[in-house]
């Protein structure tokens, strides 16, 4: 069963933060040495960034998807060379730059608070896959409960 | 008129309904006919609305008849992206995820066309949850480009770009998160606008990236896309993101006259990357605006070259973000085998999203995850000021910036399908433009030898749709050749 973020310890996660910082800086060293000025980067040139299968079922557990052995093989690979292509970003100097938080530079959006008229309840429950006419119905959350 | 009606743009279609010419019935059971002539070739639609469209066009009809005025997109049949919500119908958004799912609500969007009249013939297909460049990534089927059935018809919106070229549709919406509009309509040889960011109303677009997804349409003339604009742009209460801007008639932007006009050329999309039959077609679309009294400047857009890997980090931190709904409990798929809560998360979003769609919630979440966040995500966003200061230091040298909008033509089913990172890369000349929130469009621009589309792309300051759309009217009217017909029957 892949571990969640809260079981690890908190040093635990720091030194596989490490392990895989150490890793980046490897791929960008070389990255630098064979970036072209060209807008189309020779990614399979470039070291692919060994992403574990470790850290692939980890982050699985995260996104809360259950991966088969074929899957996360797959993955390995293809986050590999996608993250790889992706760290070619470190080439640029960011340093003093403000990131770009908002699409749009916008603050404070505000309307009247005016009541609408809601959804009528069985519009809202039409696409449950499980209702009892008044509640969405979802399994048993706590150990324990009979669920009755 | 015993014309083909399924030939007409939206613009010689709302002026015949309207001025009683022909009837919107005639002209939807035209476009019936000619979905049944071609739709097994094609495979555009997901959804065919018959009997709701009759009844559309009817109402339109009875308005004429009573002497009243129809709306500007009166009687034209319009087919619907699968991810815009209606109540009509099913929101599927190509997705067995969603593949019960049936809105309570219209999208502002679709409310727009229906009280302009237009008529709903359906929906039509994409990628699963608008993640792909080639319609190849629908949980549904795949549809083939009406230009050659061999090859894809692009993506996301690769369902419009098809029906609108196929002749199955007047026009089509579609939505444009990295160049889902655009590079379909490249490829299926159609026009195709995404609007500035904040022009239209997002509300009742299923999300995928919410910095970056917006609503436009796809057409087969610069004037129908302007029409369509007058109708869908605007602020909407329901959507914070919706500018509150005055919208413009866009039509009045059709001058034809470019004198004065400044046509940038980054440099940075005339390398290699670029396939020479493109670039051949290009050249030649530039000389037409040099021909005709604007100025050609070279401009330099020197952080393009990281602009996908901005991309696919913003996108799919977003877009791991915005599917984290799909929890089974409201809506959605929920796996039946599930008894407990984890179980019903896990095992629902598994056996429901696609391939593709896994990748890249997989992919986001980890750019967000304890310790990558800033390595990934914050350096995507302080790349994606560079790139949006790239933009705005080329637009005080010139007007609209004008490059292709795909790097080749379209290609074959499965060219690309089993490299991510390859289809990834179909993107290039496209996402810069979500990123730095500008308009962008794409027109038609001549056929490679084996008769496939090439698209040129052009792109204005933000909320300066008039000038691209000039631009691009500008061109189709002098461009020296008509694009003809796709060959499917």
């Amino acid at each position: 069963m892949p571990k969640k973020t809260a079981d690890i310890p908190r040093t635990q996660r720091h030194n596989r933060f490490l392990t895989m910082r150490f890793r980046y800086m490897e791929t960008n060293a070389i990255a630098l040495l064979c970036y072209p000025s060209s807008i189309y980067p020779p990614f399979e040139r470039l070291l692919m960034t060994k992403i574990s299968k470790q850290d692939v079922s980890y982050v699985a557990s995260l996104a809360q998807l259950s991966l088969d052995e074929a899957a996360q093989e797959r993955l390995v690979r293809e986050m590999g060379d996608i993250l790889a292509y992706m760290d070619t970003l470190n080439i640029l100097d960011t340093s003093g730059v403000e990131p770009m938080m908002h699409a749009l530079e916008m603050t404070n959006i505000l309307r009247e608070d005016v009541p609408g008229a809601p959804l009528p309840r069985e519009e809202a429950l039409k696409n449950a896959p499980v209702d009892n006419g008044e509640h969405f119905i979802v399994p048993i959350i706590l150990e324990g409960e009979d669920g009755s | 008129m015993t014309l083909d009606w399924h030939w007409k743009s939206a613009r010689e279609i709302r002026d015949a309904v309207q001025s009683g010419a022909v009837s919107a019935l005639d002209v939807t059971e035209a476009y019936l006919r000619r979905i049944d002539a071609v739709e097994d070739k094609v495979d555009a639609y997901t959804q065919r609305w018959n009997d709701t469209a009759r009844s559309m066009a009817t109402k339109v009809d009875e308005k004429v008849r009573r002497g009243e005025t129809a709306g500007p997109l009166a009687g034209v049949p319009v087919a619907l992206k699968e991810l815009l919500c209606t109540r009509t119908g099913k929101t599927t958004c190509a997705s067995k995820m969603l593949e019960n799912f049936r809105s309570p609500y219209d999208a502002t969007v679709v409310r727009r066309l229906e009280e302009a009249d237009a008529v709903f013939l359906g929906k039509v297909n994409m990628d699963e949850f608008a993640m792909g460049s080639s319609t190849e990534n629908s949980a549904i089927k795949p549809t083939r480009n009406p230009w050659n059935l061999r090859c894809v018809p692009g993506g996301s919106s690769g369902g419009s770009a098809a029906a609108v070229s196929a002749g199955e549709c007047a026009l089509s919406l579609g939505s444009d998160t990295g160049g889902s509009i655009r590079q379909p309509a490249c490829l299926c040889g159609c026009v195709g606008i995404k609007p500035t960011y904040g022009r239209v109303s997002r509300y009742g677009l299923v999300a995928f990236a919410s910095s970056l997804d917006q609503v436009g349409p796809l057409t087969r003339t610069v004037e129908d896309a302007a029409l369509t604009l007058n109708v869908i742009c605007g602020r909407d209460a329901m959507d914070a993101t919706s500018a509150d801007l005055p919208v413009p008639d866009f039509t009045a932007a059709l001058t034809g006259d470019i004198r004065g006009l400044r046509i940038g050329l980054p440099k940075e999309y005339f390398t290699d990357a670029l396939s020479d039959q493109m670039r051949e077609k290009i050249e030649a679309a530039i000389e037409v605006f040099r021909d005709h009294g604007a100025t050609i400047v070279d401009v330099s857009l020197p952080c393009s070259e990281y602009a996908i890997a901005v991309y696919y980090i913003i996108c799919t931190a977003e877009a791991s973000a915005n599917l984290a709904r799909f929890d089974g409990v409201r809506y959605g798929f929920r796996h039946p085998e599930a008894k407990t809560m984890q179980e019903m998360y896990v095992m629902s979003k598994s056996a429901a999203f696609g391939p593709e769609v896994r990748r890249r919630i997989m992919l986001g979440t980890y750019v967000l995850s304890s310790g990558y966040y800033d390595a990934y995500y914050l350096k995507a966003q302080k790349v994606r000021r560079l790139i949006k200061k790239d933009f705005d230091a080329a637009f005080e040298q010139c007007d609209v910036i004008a490059g292709p909008t795909s790097p080749t033509p379209s290609f074959e089913f499965g060219a690309k399908s089993d490299n991510p990172l390859e289809m990834y890369l179909s993107d290039i000349y496209t996402i810069s433009v979500n990123l730095a929130t500008l308009p962008g469009m794409s027109v038609p621009c001549g056929l490679t030898e084996a008769g496939l589309p090439v698209g040129l792309q052009l792109m204005a300051r933000p909320f300066e749709e008039e000038t691209l759309l000039r631009a691009a009217h500008f061109y189709e009217q002098n461009r020296g050749f008509d694009m003809g017909r796709p060959p499917v029957a």
